[in-house]
């Protein structure tokens, strides 16, 4: 007999000798073992209690007078540095790849003789597509990822899950959903990648399904756009700026609300299950590794992300500019749908348009208002200063864009019902993507579409019939 | 991946019940009682005419053979039935690993899902969980050639008063007396000195409390002497800044649940404080090795300190 087989038949009697808490028995050996090595080997300075200033700050970061304005504060200042520092690397990059290089590319592939159709499907429509999302989504994730980073790697983002893990507890969710529901303020594909930090698997889907709730940064500039040229608008002017900002921010703690509530529906419906175990290291806090982040939070984030959507994003481009420039019966494919998807819209306050360019910008939710835009003077053939060729997204400042929207039949509730639907609709075609591959699993990436669209006709149909009833 | 949430497997009835009644004669076996038409009827449930026809189908298939009024295992009968105890404990070994599927909700599910999986399934499953020996439950796996080691322990009711036992073995059918046992904390490992016995009760201390067990959930559980266990508080009893040494980990723990808690070093003699509590006083910070670890509480109520 070989020493090998002699060994493999020791261990087979030894089977049923050592007893079913025999891995109790190994781990108090191995935690036994390391703390001796660690005492003969290490020296340690001070009498080993933590850190005072540790201590303190753990106190103001987790007491419940505390650790809630702390908590605000700490996403407030990082949405506000992402949302005011990307404007100018954004109007930067716009100025480049849109207002310089698309003219540019058109004016040559003109004047060397390219098709005029096929000019305008490839420049006007996959080109600008792809421009529009880098030149949106790059500098405001360039900024959100390695900021949170930089909580992640002080030794904040556990304490907030910490905090909240009871509420999530209540929600049939885990305490870490804290931290992908705030990754997903970012991104929603990058918060659906960060579920894995999620053991269980009931728990990682319910975090999974329900990251859409999070308002992304591509909804940002909808909701902020809104509130500015209609809400602010129907306020005094000293108040317009908070009413503004106001609003948006509720739009943000309903997404919270409505995740917590989605949480709780699905882990007594279709995820039924206990809330598992949840212990979670808090460590020491640290300075954060600056290298480190950057490359983390840009190569892995940033860059992936990006990439997807830029993906996505080029063929659609190509699907908006041909809804609006093929003809069936002498309207535009664009014309007919929007015709169509009017008297729905209708009852969920909104126009056709904006539900038509959900549809068709379903890639990226960065490019739904230049669609929107687009598609209104396509639609009312309202003739806008700066509005370039047909199927050609765009964008126009507030004053300009408020006459054109209201030429265009919109009003106050269709302000407000877009910005509740820009929050309860199905995942960006990236997200979705992300989600099939995490889960491996078509019904649960239908599901995770399925829901936030019906909370979002359910939501708006039902504000836009109070607001009519009591407005008119 | 076997495990799927929120579908159930859709299994023939008439499978699953000549499955259940082979595991009945099985556990007949392997505790060295005999059984019969009617213990048969009583263990699944179902009429004594329709137990008489799966006993007589598992006699055609060779599987059984009867006696008098005994049923026996034949070889195949024995070496399906270990098949099936294997795939069952060795699934809920899976559950209790990698899912978060509620303790309650393993057997039923393992009872569905025994009769779906192949032989190399559940090879492909063993493999997979490390080829583990014992189930979430303290029962033995049979291993692929079917090897059981003899049945352990006795009848928690032949102690007497005063003496100490070490839970080895609950019958986790019915799942009526399974739960109330499992309620009381009551699962292989947990060691309980016997109080009293009443008429219609039994009077135990396990862990830190104490309850009545009634005689058919007392009747349900084999144990094995052990010494006097000493008494023990939960973690959770700590006040803020408190230090206190772990005991031992209730047998309610089990699984992936127990391991993470024995890989974060709770291991019995580690000292252990209480630090700071979150806004909402769930999870609390405990600092323990040198680290500082955040458990809920219906975690910290589940781990014992010296008193």
């Amino acid at each position: 007999m070989s020493p090998t087989e002699e060994i493999l038949l020791d261990a087979e009697s030894a089977r049923w000798e050592l007893g079913p808490r025999f891995q109790d028995e190994v781990a108090a050996r191995v935690s036994e073992e390391a703390s001796h090595l660690a005492s003969r080997h290490m020296h340690r300075k001070g009498d080993g209690s933590r850190l005072r200033w540790q201590r303190g700050l753990d106190r103001v970061l987790t007491s419940r007078i505390t650790g809630i304005p702390a908590m605000a504060s700490i996403f407030a200042i990082v949405l506000w540095l992402t949302i005011e520092g990307s404007n100018v690397p954004s109007a930067m990059l716009a100025e480049l790849l849109v207002d310089t290089l698309h003219p540019w590319l058109k004016a040559h592939a003109l004047a060397l003789g390219m098709w005029a159709w096929l000019a305008g499907l490839l420049i006007d429509g996959m080109y600008l597509s792809g421009a529009w999302v880098v030149s949106v989504m790059l500098p405001p994730m360039a900024i959100f990822f390695p900021l949170f980073t930089l909580l992640e790697d002080f030794g904040y983002l556990p304490r907030v899950a910490f905090n909240l893990d009871r509420l999530f507890q209540k929600a049939g969710a885990h305490g870490k959903q804290a931290l992908t529901m705030t990754m997903g303020l970012g991104c929603n594909a990058a918060g659906v990648v960060a579920t894995r930090i999620i053991d269980s698997p009931r728990e990682r889907l319910i975090a999974i399904l329900t990251n859409n709730f999070s308002l992304c940064n591509g909804r940002w500039p909808t909701q902020i756009l809104m509130a500015t040229v209609f809400l602010g608008a129907v306020a005094p002017p000293a108040l317009a700026g908070v009413v503004a900002a106001g609003s948006v921010f509720c739009v943000a703690v309903l997404g919270f609300l409505f995740a917590f509530g989605s949480s709780w529906l699905l882990s007594r419906t279709v995820l039924k299950g206990e809330s598992s175990t949840f212990s979670l290291e808090l460590p020491p806090y640290r300075p954060p590794n600056l290298l480190r982040t950057l490359h983390t939070s840009l190569v892995d984030r940033t860059i992936i992300v990006l990439w997807r959507a830029v993906v996505f994003a080029v063929p659609a481009g190509a699907v908006i500019w041909l809804s609006a420039n093929v003809s069936v019966s002498g309207h535009s494919v664009a014309w007919w749908a929007i015709g169509a998807l009017d008297p729905l819209a209708w009852v969920m306050g909104l126009t056709g348009v904006i539900l038509f360019a959900y549809v068709i910008a379903i890639p990226a939710n960065e490019i739904v208002v230049p669609t929107i835009l687009m598609l209104t003077v396509l639609v009312s053939g309202t003739p806008v200063a700066d509005a370039p060729g047909v199927g050609v997204m765009f964008e126009a400042d507030d004053s300009t864009l408020h006459t054109m929207l209201v030429s265009a039949g919109w009003t106050t509730l269709t302000a407000v019902c877009l910005m509740l639907f820009s929050l309860l609709h199905n995942p960006c075609s990236t997200t979705l993507y992300t989600i099939q591959k995490e889960t491996g699993n078509w019904r649960w990436t239908a599901l995770s579409a399925a829901l936030p669209l019906a909370l979002g006709f359910l939501v708006c149909t039902a504000v836009a019939f109070v607001w009519r009833h009591f407005a008119g | 991946m076997p495990y799927r949430i929120g579908e159930s497997n859709a299994v023939d009835v008439l499978q699953v019940q000549a499955g259940d009644a082979l595991k009945h004669l099985h556990e007949s076996e392997y505790s060295k009682t005999s059984a019969t038409t009617a213990s048969v009827a009583g263990a699944l449930c179902i009429s004594l005419q329709r137990a008489g026809e799966i006993v007589g189908e598992l006699a055609r298939a060779g599987l059984a053979d009867s006696h008098g009024p005994s049923i026996q295992l034949t070889g195949a009968g024995r070496e399906e039935a270990r098949h099936l105890l294997r795939a069952h404990r060795l699934y809920e070994t899976y559950l209790a690993n990698e899912t978060g599927v509620a303790t309650e909700d393993w057997h039923r599910r393992a009872d569905l899902v025994e009769h779906t999986l192949t032989r190399q399934e559940v090879d492909a499953l063993s493999n997979r969980l490390g080829r583990p020996p014992y189930d979430p439950h303290g029962d033995p796996i049979p291993t692929r050639d079917g090897s059981l080691p003899p049945q352990r322990g006795r009848p928690l009711l032949e102690m007497p008063e005063g003496s100490s036992a070490e839970v080895v073995h609950l019958e986790d059918e019915p799942a009526s007396v399974y739960r109330q046992a499992a309620d009381a904390g009551i699962l292989p490992g947990a060691r309980m000195q016997i109080l009293r016995r009443g008429a219609d009760f039994l009077r135990v201390a396990v862990e830190d409390r104490e309850c009545e067990l009634p005689l058919v959930v007392a009747g349900a559980i084999q144990v094995e002497p052990c010494e006097t266990p000493p008494a023990v508080k939960p973690l959770s009893s700590l006040s803020r800044g408190e230090f206190g040494r772990i005991a031992s980990l209730s047998a309610t723990l089990v699984g992936g649940e127990r391991r993470r808690m024995l890989d974060l070093g709770l291991v019995p003699g580690t000292k252990i404080e209480r630090d700071f509590d979150s806004m909402f006083s769930s999870p609390t910070a405990y600092r323990v090795r040198g680290a500082v670890i955040a458990l809920r509480r219906e975690q910290a109520e589940r781990i014992f300190l010296e008193a």
